[in-house]
């Protein structure tokens, strides 16, 4: 089934638009069924507005302008605080994640680069930052491939994260 | 800097809202045809507009944006809504269903207003039927504001065309046939 249409249409929406019927539009749509519908919908479509205003939306109490702001201001503060509440436990992990890659950053160089190791070992103020980092390396070369090291660290800190993630709800449940 | 900033833009949706308010509403109303669900999502409207802080005040474009919020918001409080009853909606579907019988077509119509005669639509022919010819966009405008093709919008808004076309026939046939 295919029904007719007009290319004429676009030019009768434009000409209804502008309130303005040219007489060849006019002609044209006494002419075509496809364009005398269009000029109908749009009369009837506008009749119903402007029926329905008067009834409905002329009588209708909105809540003014800097109610409307005020409203979404005070609601907007709150959604913030809740998503506050809601991300708490991922900045606690993010915290974590951020200390775990400096010392795991450290680590690497510190293995990795010996000549620097032993530089900063010679200056005693730079060996006491350097030392903690030192045991680690040590400890790990010698009973650990490098590699697992962060592995344990993200095993760590998903157990972390689940641990907030428990504590915080049961806090929320009791409040 | 930014309380200057702040104030210009509070300024400038005061103006904005007086202006354009009434008709958004109004337009929520005629689409979703409840008054209650206007009111709910007219402030959602207005919650998502202001949060998104538009950059640019350009009145047209900014009201498409805030008639394409309503419209998305519409359509998904609708969607809900026939997921949730799906049962009842029977009636408001498939006017145009040729195996209804004519009889309790006539009963139907003999009864309806102009408002009971658009909500045989459904929602996406309302939004289509009322921004085209109310508000007077074009079918590129309206595609922007529903995020459909414009090709898509076309075809869409000459079916909700027939489709009313179709009932305001049948209403009037019934009309002659009560007089």
């Amino acid at each position: 089934m295919r029904n007719k249409t007009c290319s004429f249409e676009d030019k009768v929406a434009a000409s209804l638009r502008r309130n303005q019927i040219d007489p060849e539009i006019e002609k044209h749509v006494a002419e075509c069924s496809a364009c005398e519908e269009v000029m109908f919908i749009h009369g009837w479509v506008n009749q119903y507005k402007r029926v329905s205003w008067d009834m409905e939306a002329a009588e209708k109490k909105l809540p003014g302008p800097e109610e409307m702001w005020d409203r979404f201001h005070f609601k907007w503060r709150r959604d913030k605080k809740f998503a506050k509440r809601a991300l708490r436990p991922l900045i606690y992990s993010q915290v974590f994640a951020a200390a775990a890659l400096v010392v795991v950053s450290g680590v690497f160089v510190l293995a990795n680069l010996p000549g620097l190791r032993n530089f900063l070992q010679s200056n005693p103020v730079a060996d006491s930052f350097v030392h903690p980092f030192s045991q680690i390396v040590k400890t790990a070369s010698s009973w650990l491939p490098l590699v697992l090291i962060p592995m344990a660290i993200v095993l760590v800190s998903m157990g972390f994260i689940s641990l907030i993630a428990a504590f915080e709800d049961r806090k929320h449940r009791l409040t | 800097m930014d309380r200057s900033k702040d104030n210009i833009w509070k300024e400038w949706f005061i103006e904005f809202y007086q202006k354009d308010a009434r008709s958004l509403w109004f337009y929520i109303l005629k689409v979703c045809g409840d008054e209650n669900l206007a009111d709910d999502i007219f402030q959602d409207a207005f919650y998502k507009f202001l949060k998104a802080k538009p950059a640019v005040l350009n009145e047209g474009h900014m009201r498409s944006y805030l008639f394409k919020i309503a419209s998305n918001l519409i359509i998904d409080r609708k969607r809900r809504e026939k997921v949730e009853r799906k049962a009842l909606e029977v009636q408001q579907q498939d006017y145009s269903d040729e195996k209804r019988k004519e009889s309790q077509e006539t009963e139907i119509l003999s009864f309806m207003g102009l408002d009971r005669m658009f909500r045989f639509l459904k929602t996406k022919e309302r939004i289509l039927l009322w921004l085209t010819y109310v508000e007077g966009h074009t079918c590129g405008e309206v595609a922007e504001i529903t995020g459909s093709k414009e090709s898509s919008v076309k075809v869409q808004l000459f079916r909700a065309r027939k489709k009313l076309a179709g009932i305001l026939k049948h209403d009037k046939h019934a009309g002659e046939k009560r007089k």
